[in-house]
């Protein structure tokens, strides 16, 4: 059988808790540190523009899990494949690391790479060690949303994709 | 020279077949690894991945590797190389779409440094990647 990926989201003490149990459907961005669940929390978790300065989200850290019998899964690599942001002023970041740490609602240390649009500028997560076991994962992918005070556009930001490309072989 | 017909069973490029598996196992046994030369038949397209010369052609035009002919003859170490190359896409809205082409051509060493050389097979067309 060819390997399966999911897509898990990670919360809490250095990004140590993992959700959902099988695939997550979303990595939607939010004001709480947590798994957008539903898939609507978001509405609810909103980033408010601030009156001065910027507003973060909260930083989206992401693995990528394969199962299933593979002998190797090289070359991963994630950016942003469509959409475009609802306000010019708006800026989503992201950056890669092997360390788990708590996300913050602050100016991200580790998301600090524009966020790529093109596979040619994707960030790549392969793991050091290398992916060649069940259950094996993905360096992190961190995401986060900045909210500048020079936004003018309310409501949601658009529909984001986010595109993850592996090789298997 | 090999032959390897890949038909719609073996590719799909819609679910999870375990077409490259049985691709490399078939290919194995027979001792497809030493195997300098080998043809896929795919979508109507003719591959030929030549390790011999370093050369991939596709309906018998040699694809342009953007490598001349003395560079080439650096080249050691060459192997073939094949795997399935997949894309995942996550959507705000909680869409998630999956794609998968078949890659293949050759890998080997210039001056110590990794090489690769391949195309990318799916539906309608074949993109050269290197």
């Amino acid at each position: 059988m060819a390997a399966t990926f999911e897509l898990k989201i990670y919360t809490g003490t250095n990004a140590g808790t993992e959700s959902p149990s099988g695939d997550a459907t979303n990595w939607n961005l939010q004001s709480t540190d947590a798994y957008d669940s539903t898939g609507t929390d978001y509405q609810t978790n909103k980033i408010q523009r601030p009156a001065s300065g910027t507003n973060y989200s909260y930083e989206r850290w992401l693995k990528g899990k394969f199962n299933g019998t593979f002998n190797s899964i090289t070359n991963v690599k994630v950016w942003k494949s469509s959409g475009t942001l609802s306000d010019g002023n708006l800026a989503l970041f992201i950056g890669e690391t092997d360390t788990g740490v708590t996300p913050v609602d602050t100016n991200s240390s580790v998301a600090t790479t524009a966020m790529p649009t093109t596979e040619g500028t994707a960030i790549d997560i392969t793991p050091a060690g290398g992916i060649s076991n069940d259950g094996d994962k993905t360096d992190f992918a961190v995401v986060q949303l900045d909210v500048p005070d020079t936004v003018t556009t309310p409501g949601d930001i658009g529909t984001q994709t986010l595109t993850f490309q592996y090789d298997e072989s | 020279m090999r032959k390897i017909i890949l038909t719609n069973t073996e590719i799909n490029y819609k679910d999870d077949s375990p077409d490259i598996n049985i691709f490399n196992k078939e290919m194995l046994n027979e001792g497809f690894d030493k195997i300098k030369s080998f043809e896929v038949n795919s979508k109507g397209h003719q591959v030929k991945v030549d390790l011999e010369n370093a050369d991939i052609i596709v309906d018998g035009k040699i694809i342009d590797l953007e490598i001349d002919e003395k560079t080439k003859t650096k080249l050691t170490n060459l192997k073939w190389i094949n795997f399935r190359r997949v894309k995942k896409s996550y959507r705000m809205s909680g869409n998630i779409s999956k794609t998968t082409k078949y890659g293949i051509g050759f890998q080997g060493l210039i001056d110590g440094k990794n090489f690769k050389r391949f195309i990318l097979l799916d539906r309608e067309k074949i993109e050269l990647s290197k």
